[in-house]
């Protein structure tokens, strides 16, 4: 799963930097942006099949590698 | 439509309508009218250059809409920028404009009017001055100081914009770092309201109906949402910046709006649909989708169908130079199921378009060429740049009658009169809705310290540009990659707005050259895609 989640990361971020550090704050880091954060979110849902509205999560819960991946994981 | 003697006419009619709600503030058509014309007597009896344009700068106040009508009511075209616009791009458009006057009815974080304006030093209008104009309590420095001075001027005859006078003038991306201003008259903008207040259904059925805002009014897609609102005698639903930054505050307010139609990019409906609330519930009162700006994707369509089954989608095409758009279509389930790439319609009444080769003839239908627009909305030009003007508008002779034209610079081919539109011929793409020219992008950041050279490419998916490469010849120090590519980008925010700002950025030894000894674009957005 972790590696299918940097995998989609690394698409939507254009940039494989996202591998290197997984506690990077990727909106800190201009590597994702609102646009970018919708596309992750479903991408998630297509991949996965677990529905994460953006309205029910605060940005800061899943602005690293880490934390979008924990996200995931509680809701599988 | 003589969208003035229209909103009078609404003033009477129906003077406790709102015409724009925008962050709780409301403003009804009564208010609307007697302010801008309060405001139009001030401008009148202060700006005696008769018809120079006056810049209006802000973000999505109501009293925004007031300033503009104001402008064209004492005979001055407007020029709308939203404070989204980086202080060194706005100071290029205020220096070319050269305006007497300019309104400032937001508030604005940061620096002040004052200082952003330094450049030209007109007079400068704030909040509390304009407030006070407009409810009579001016005594700000003019001749109208009192109450009755003030009331004598309303006895004084206005002459607004009319047929040929330039009504706003909205500024793109030029590819020489500088943008230029596309002027709309009045004529132009009255022909494109006659078409767009009936899309969808008919505009007796919109009297009263909620039309959403979402781009902010220096990008024309706005034009769509407020003059079409307008006309119609509709309320305009502003989503300011702020709004918009955030899921649960934008969920909230498009709750709230109870929006009878919805006017955006696709990219920002794409942003909705990524949250399983956005959907006819959120909405129930949502009847119709207008989208502009870009391509709308078969997907994007097919999923704002699914969520909303009372909705009605239509798709449009036009460059700001030809007023907003020029052709529309109805997005039908049959349509997506044998369209994957969707056309971008037919065009209205009154105009005609015409695909050309290289050599400026006429080509079969089914060919493709140089998407090319004539007819009763072709801007009049380029403010004060009669050289790209001319190699962009021409005149010419159509059915006996004298009409402009406008080459698009855009691809396409028509088929059984259906315009499909194929990218840009040149170096100019559309990102989320917003046109740039990458040269433009390229000539600002050249002006960073220690760039030797730069070409900037569009990283495209499913036929869309997503996002912008910078390929830097960088002679500073990197020692970390991300660090100095954010330094960069922290650094071209002083000249570019922020969508122009280059996602990723590539550091290379050198530009790989052509055979012509061009940069090779090809081969540099082959290696980063």
């Amino acid at each position: 799963m972790e590696e299918k989640v940097l995998d989609i990361l690394e698409r939507i971020c254009e940039d494989d930097v996202v591998r290197e550090d997984l506690d990077m704050d990727l909106f800190e880091e201009d590597l994702l942006d609102s646009l970018g954060f919708a596309e992750l979110l479903v991408d998630i849902e297509e991949e996965f099949g677990i529905i994460i509205p953006p309205s029910e999560v605060e940005r800061s819960d899943m602005n690293t590698a880490n934390k979008i991946i924990a996200a995931i994981r509680i809701r599988s | 439509m003589d969208i003035l003697k229209t909103i009078e006419s609404y003033a009477w009619s129906a003077p406790d309508q709102a015409a724009i709600i925008s962050d709780g503030d409301v403003l009804t058509y009564r208010n609307l009218d007697t302010y801008s014309t309060a405001l139009a007597h001030w401008i009148a009896s202060n700006c005696e250059n008769h018809k120079v344009p006056i810049i209006v700068y802000g973000h999505k106040e109501a009293l925004m809409l007031v300033c503009f009508l104001a402008c064209v009511k004492a005979g001055h075209a407007y020029c709308p920028i939203d404070i989204s616009v980086p202080a060194q791009r706005v100071q290029k458009i205020a220096e070319t404009v050269n305006p007497p006057l300019i309104l400032c009815p937001g508030t604005n974080p940061g620096s002040t009017p004052e200082e952003i304006f330094q450049t030209v030093s007109p007079v400068i209008l704030n909040q509390d001055k304009i407030q006070s104009i407009i409810t009579g309590k001016s005594d700000v420095n003019t001749a109208s100081s009192s109450m009755e001075a003030f009331y004598d001027h309303k006895d004084k005859e206005l002459f607004p914009v009319t047929g040929n006078d330039t009504f706003y003038i909205i500024f793109t991306s030029g590819s020489t770092g500088t943008p230029k201003g596309v002027q709309i008259s009045a004529e132009c903008l009255s022909n494109f309201l006659d078409w767009s207040a009936g899309l969808g259904y008919p505009s007796q059925e919109k009297t009263g109906a909620v039309f959403l805002n979402q781009a902010p009014f220096s990008f024309d897609l706005s034009v769509m949402d407020l003059y079409t609102c307008l006309a119609c005698g509709g309320t305009l639903w502003t989503l300011n910046k702020e709004t918009q930054s955030d899921y649960k505050w934008l969920l909230d307010s498009l709750r709230k709006s109870h929006a009878q139609i919805w006017v955006s990019t696709p990219s920002f409906a794409d942003m909705c649909l990524a949250d399983p609330y956005f959907c006819g519930e959120l909405m129930p009162d949502l009847r119709l989708f207008l989208f502009c700006g870009e391509t709308l994707t078969n997907h994007t369509a097919r999923q704002l169908l699914e969520r909303f089954p009372k909705g009605k989608i239509i798709n449009t095409y036009g460059p700001t130079e030809s007023t907003v758009a020029l052709t529309e279509v109805t997005i039908t389930k049959e349509l997506l199921d044998n369209e994957p790439v969707l056309p971008v319609g037919r065009v209205k009444l009154g105009s005609l378009i015409e695909i050309w080769d290289e050599q400026g003839h006429p080509v079969p239908e089914g060919t493709n060429g140089e998407i090319v627009l004539l007819g009763n909305t072709i801007s009049t030009g380029y403010y004060q740049l009669p050289e790209q003007t001319q190699k962009s508008f021409f005149q010419c002779e159509r059915d006996g009658q004298t009409i402009r034209g406008y080459l698009t610079g855009d691809c396409g081919y028509l088929k059984g009169g259906m315009l499909y539109y194929q990218g840009r011929i040149d170096l100019q793409i559309k990102l989320h809705g917003y046109r740039i020219e990458l040269e433009d992008i390229e000539q600002n950041i050249q002006k960073l310290a220690d760039v030797k050279n730069v070409v900037v490419t569009p990283n495209i998916q499913e036929g869309k540009v997503k996002s912008l490469t910078a390929h830097l010849v960088y002679e500073g120090l990197i020692e970390n990659r991300l660090k100095t590519a954010k330094k960069l980008k922290e650094e071209m925010k002083q000249f570019l707005p922020d969508y122009m700002i280059p996602k990723k950025i590539h550091f290379l030894e050198q530009i790989p050259m052509t055979v012509n000894g061009k940069a090779d674009r090809k081969r540099l957005g082959g290696e980063t895609t």
